[in-house]
């Protein structure tokens, strides 16, 4: 569960850190954290999710974190997707 | 260099397209059958409502060879699976007048249930035999996996900006969008397309690569499987009579020698004879890695005859990739990634196979062999599922009596899926998404109801041991609210952008 989060959130932010989707942050947070930063907190983050997994002593928790990478990315897309949409509207 | 690179990212993204389009449709076939086959024994529980009974492994075993031992006792083998706590019926293979046949039995009265059928195993089977007699279907799978891996290795070397790309999607803008589509499917996932391509073109290894064994053994194959599984106890019928042994304190002396993993499945050869053995292989669901490990008993007596376990590196490392392939180590929830990723590939391969026409009739009018190649798409993409829902409806509607019914629900399943490929040859692409897609979405709705509507889900809440049950309705009706969205998606116009229009 936790892993999961971690790896959402450095998603999230690694999307974030991209100009195309910055818009998906809320305007404070924007103006806080230039793309460089957020960009380097989403590595932090997914590389902590990693150690997370691995640190559970098996196997199958590095299996899990490969599955929960494309299911996170993908709702992190859909995040963007629709964000973009609202703003075309 | 920066011409170089250009030139090498043109060859690359040329032979993406070249080999997704020579084996896409069987690619999709496959695809969607191996990420069905996830819930194989899920599947199977839908499909024999009848078998609500469950017993542990040894008490089911131990009915499933009363049973065979009344009727089936001149028999050159028995093979059973015992149920798991995902499958609750003894899957069995024996011989029954000449023929070897399947049969899932009940776990308390070894009898077998009575609807039967192949349940997933029909998709399983269809993942890498494709439906074809033996080699031809493992042979065409192995060379569509091999097509799938350059595809993907070519893929993510002609793709320009593959990180941007990851959380990019532009919708309702004609081929930018089945663009956006294709890459976030194929990238979201790339670990899983990379690892499971590979592995499953390993574990078709001996097809695709056989010359490994020719060299060394020859046509002698036996001989090849026994080195490979060398703790295999074999001997003649000896032509007496002789009853088995109680098989319980059999299994658990596996069990207590597996160092209490549990069994897996059973080889009874010469049953009923002097000569009988049993040999009690351990279950691979305990580790990623299946270790094989096996311990064969003297049938009349009940006593150990022969012990083994797998300890070489190479085949160890074989098993690894296996066991990642098959997936049997996992639970529920990595059961649903496994589940997510397979059909993040599946639909990877179908906007593949659009995008190659899209991507044509943008340039130029389409030519005749890609129009054909556009009917193709609309028959296989939307026929295959429409089969896959056939086969459950079959499952549902044929009398339970009926002869060969196993084999009758797979034909139906087929003839659909022909009828539908027939169906979007006939009809304009834009009719035919629409129609076949409506047509997939009813079936799909229905299929539930079919299968035992409300009663059914409730009795499967009530229980708690249902669930997966639901899962599979779930996915049914989600299947048909995307369907739904395909027909309600206004088609575009073509827009054939000239030279002009875009200078």
């Amino acid at each position: 569960m936790i892993c999961g989060l971690l790896l959402f959130a450095g998603m999230y932010l690694l999307a974030a850190a991209m100009s195309p989707h910055r818009a998906v942050m809320p305007a404070h947070a924007r103006d806080a954290l230039s793309p460089r930063v957020t960009r380097r907190f989403g590595w932090l983050l997914v590389a902590a999710s990693f150690v997370v997994a691995a640190g559970r002593g098996q196997w199958i928790h590095i299996v899990t974190w490969f599955g929960l990478a494309p299911l996170c990315g993908g709702v992190v897309l859909a995040l963007c997707t629709a964000r973009a949409r609202k703003r075309t509207r | 260099m920066n011409a170089i690179r250009v030139g090498t990212r043109q060859v690359m993204a040329w032979l993406h397209g070249w080999t997704g389009l020579l084996l896409g449709w069987i690619l999709f076939v496959m695809c969607l059958a191996g990420t069905l086959s996830v819930f194989k024994p899920e599947i199977g529980r839908w499909m024999r409502p009848e078998a609500t009974a469950s017993a542990g492994r040894l008490a089911a075993v131990e009915a499933a060879t009363r049973w065979l031992s009344a009727n089936a006792p001149g028999a050159g083998g028995w093979y059973l699976t015992p149920p798991d706590g995902r499958a609750n019926t003894v899957d069995a293979v024996f011989e029954q007048g000449g023929a070897y046949v399947v049969r899932a039995l009940d776990p308390v009265t070894g009898a077998p249930v009575a609807r039967e059928t192949l349940g997933g195993e029909f998709f399983y089977r269809l993942h890498f035999e494709l439906e074809l007699p033996y080699p031809w279907g493992r042979l065409l799978a192995s060379i569509a996996a091999m097509v799938m891996l350059t595809a993907i290795i070519t893929g993510i070397i002609a793709h320009r900006r593959i990180f941007r790309d990851y959380f990019t999607f532009r919708p309702a803008k004609g081929q930018r969008s089945w663009l956006d589509g294709h890459n976030a499917l194929g990238v979201l996932a790339l670990p899983f397309h990379l690892m499971i391509t590979f592995s499953g073109l390993l574990t078709l290894a001996s097809v695709n690569m056989p010359w490994g064994i020719v060299a060394n053994y020859g046509k002698d194959l036996v001989a090849s499987y026994h080195d490979l599984a060398p703790g295999a106890a074999e001997r003649p019928a000896a032509g007496k009579p002789a009853p088995l042994a109680p098989i319980g304190p059999m299994l658990r002396e596996a069990e207590r020698r597996f160092g209490g993993a549990p069994i897996g499945r059973l080889a009874i050869l010469n049953p009923g004879d002097r000569a009988a053995i049993v040999t009690i292989y351990r279950s691979d669901t305990a580790q990623i890695g299946y270790s094989p490990a096996e311990i064969s008993f003297d049938g009349p007596s009940g006593r150990v005859i022969a012990a083994w376990a797998e300890h070489r590196p190479a085949v160890q490392t074989y098993s690894v990739i296996y066991g990642l392939h098959m997936g049997r180590f996992a639970g529920m929830g990595l059961r649903w990634l496994y589940f997510l990723g397979g059909a993040m590939l599946t639909l990877a391969v179908g906007s593949g196979m659009i995008l190659w026409v899209v991507k044509r009739r943008e340039r130029a009018p389409l030519s005749l062999a890609n129009r054909i190649v556009e009917r193709l798409n609309v028959g296989v993409i939307v026929g295959v599922p429409i089969g896959c829902v056939a086969f459950l409806w079959a499952n549902r509607l044929l009398p339970l009596d009926l002869a060969e019914r196993a084999q009758q629900e797979v034909n139906i399943a087929l003839a659909s899926a022909g009828v539908t490929l027939l169906a979007g040859l006939a009809m304009r692409p834009a009719i035919g998404w629409r129609v076949l897609s409506a047509v997939l979405a009813l079936m799909c709705l229905a299929a539930p109801l079919i299968g035992g509507g409300i009663g059914f889900a409730a009795e499967a809440i009530r229980t708690g041991d249902d669930l997966p049950l639901l899962g599979a309705d779930l996915v049914l009706i989600v299947t048909a609210v995307a369907m739904v969205l395909v027909v309600r998606t206004k088609p575009r116009a073509p827009v054939v952008r000239t030279r002009r229009a875009v200078a």
